[in-house]
């Protein structure tokens, strides 16, 4: 089996969809070179080359990883002022709640005001 | 309408004035329970919706924290293989010190944070939306109606006198008094009667019932008001939380195949290396790990698909309460609302004439 093609220089991450794509490509090739040869040489060879594109997709995959992280981090502000508004209707259904019971509150009061008034 | 304009007038003066007052809290109570229907059935098909968006929202939550530590775990597993690996070579020296995680523990926080938000937006709105008429508002309105009652019947007998209007009799007892003296029998016959309180306890009981409804309806008034906005504004978000996760699961299915195979591979070329000293007992041993591996990582592959079609089921369900909440909006529900409007302002006039007697 002939030696397999030196790696390529490290690619600036992210990588572009384009050299991703090739970067994968040419990783299901060393992929499918590995799965057919049991030879301890040609093995070596290919999974040495296998783990360096193999690094260059993953530290793509923790670069968009950690970008995905910073959405989130805006995406957790914008969803906490959600809740913060649902609170606040959730107080406002609760003061009507107390409203009536405070209207009660008042008028038990003026009765038993009016009790210990004479001639009321 | 004059009943609406004044209706404790009529209440007062009136020939029968517990009929009288029956008759009005029947009606208005009546008007509100059928402005209720009308809210409460928005609010309700609303509440069905928010109850599958909980549905829909707990595998999500739980699978997806879930499928953050196993790949996690995998891509740490490929760490310790890519160690023996590197172990060895003359350049660069392995150093233990240099290993990354494939995402860092504030990573994973923020995701769960952004998830457990979520989860308490969708309990706020399914509570809020399930249901109005809790014990508790029952209990005040109750206790109001009592207080009102008693202050009503403490009152009436003042302004009826004020009024020269004449209490209706509830009860009328003959009393004869027999008296004897030596010989002489008297005898005296009288008779005596009860004020009928103003309000009975059946219209005592309409009165708390209409307050009931009547902050049923504000409630309801309120959040049919003030939820659909919040909805529609939520729903582009869960669009972004929706294309980040199905991001995540992209990237982690994709850093998972590669990490099962790179595990694979080193295993397998260990195997065929002819300068491991393995006997053939640990060698088939090693040798039977292989499929193992390849189990793990099919498992691993098919939670990853059933969390992304928890995701679209997410995405679907809330824009299907979005619609829902939209719907609540119409022209025709405005002037219905105005309607309902109309109706608590009657009601407001009742109880704030009862109030002042």
């Amino acid at each position: 089996m002939s030696t397999p093609p030196p790696p390529p220089p490290s690619p600036a991450i992210p990588l572009t969809p384009d050299l991703r794509s090739a970067y994968q490509g040419l990783l299901g090739k060393l992929q499918t070179a590995i799965e057919n040869t049991a030879d301890p040489g040609a093995l070596e060879a290919l999974n040495s080359s296998r783990t360096n594109v193999d690094n260059v997709l993953t530290k793509d995959a923790e670069y968009r990883l950690a970008a995905n992280t910073a959405l989130y981090g805006a995406l957790l502000q914008q969803i906490s002022g959600t809740n913060d508004e649902l609170k606040a209707l959730q107080a406002q259904i609760l003061a009507i709640s107390s409203g009536i019971s405070t209207f009660g509150d008042i008028l038990g009061a003026i009765d038993k005001l009016l009790t210990l008034i004479p001639g009321a | 309408m004059k009943c609406n304009q004044n209706p404790c007038a009529v209440w007062i003066s009136g020939p029968h004035p517990h009929r009288r007052a029956t008759t009005l809290t029947r009606g208005l109570t009546a008007v509100i329970f059928s402005s209720l229907l009308l809210i409460t059935g928005c609010l309700s098909s609303l509440n069905k919706r928010a109850t599958a968006l909980a549905a829909a929202t707990a595998p999500v939550v739980d699978q997806a924290a879930a499928a953050f530590n196993s790949a996690s775990t995998i891509h740490n597993m490929r760490v310790d293989y890519d160690a023996v690996a590197q172990f060895d070579a003359a350049t660069p020296v392995y150093n233990p010190r240099t290993i990354q995680p494939l995402m860092s523990d504030k990573d994973i926080r923020v995701r769960l944070a952004v998830l457990a938000a979520f989860q308490e937006y969708v309990k706020s709105v399914v509570a809020i939306t399930n249901g109005t008429d809790s014990p508790a508002l029952q209990a005040a309105a109750k206790s109001a109606g009592e207080n009102l009652s008693n202050l009503g019947n403490a009152l009436a007998p003042s302004v009826e006198s004020a009024l020269g209007i004449a209490s209706a009799a509830a009860s009328t007892t003959p009393t004869t008094v027999t008296t004897t003296s030596g010989s002489t029998t008297t005898t005296t016959s009288s008779t005596s009667s009860t004020a009928a309180p103003a309000i009975t306890p059946t219209v005592q009981n309409g009165i708390s019932t209409a307050l009931d409804a009547l902050a049923q309806f504000l409630i309801n008034r309120k959040i049919g008001k003030k939820l659909p906005p919040i909805i529609l504004a939520m729903d582009p978000r869960v669009k972004t939380l929706c294309d980040l996760l199905e991001s995540d699961i992209s990237i982690l299915k994709d850093q998972e195949s590669r990490d099962y195979d790179f595990i694979i591979d080193q295993q397998t070329l260990f195997l065929r290396e002819p300068s491991n000293k393995l006997d053939p007992e640990q060698r088939r041993e090693q040798i039977m790990k292989l499929p193992e591996i390849v189990r793990q990582e099919k498992a691993s592959t098919q939670r990853l698909t059933q969390l992304s079609a928890a995701v679209d089921r997410l995405e679907v369900t809330h824009h299907a309460l979005a619609i829902e909440a939209k719907g609540n909006n119409p022209e025709s529900l405005k002037s219905k609302l105005g309607d309902l409007e109309a109706a608590g302002s009657d009601l407001g006039n009742l109880y704030s004439s009862l109030s002042t007697h």
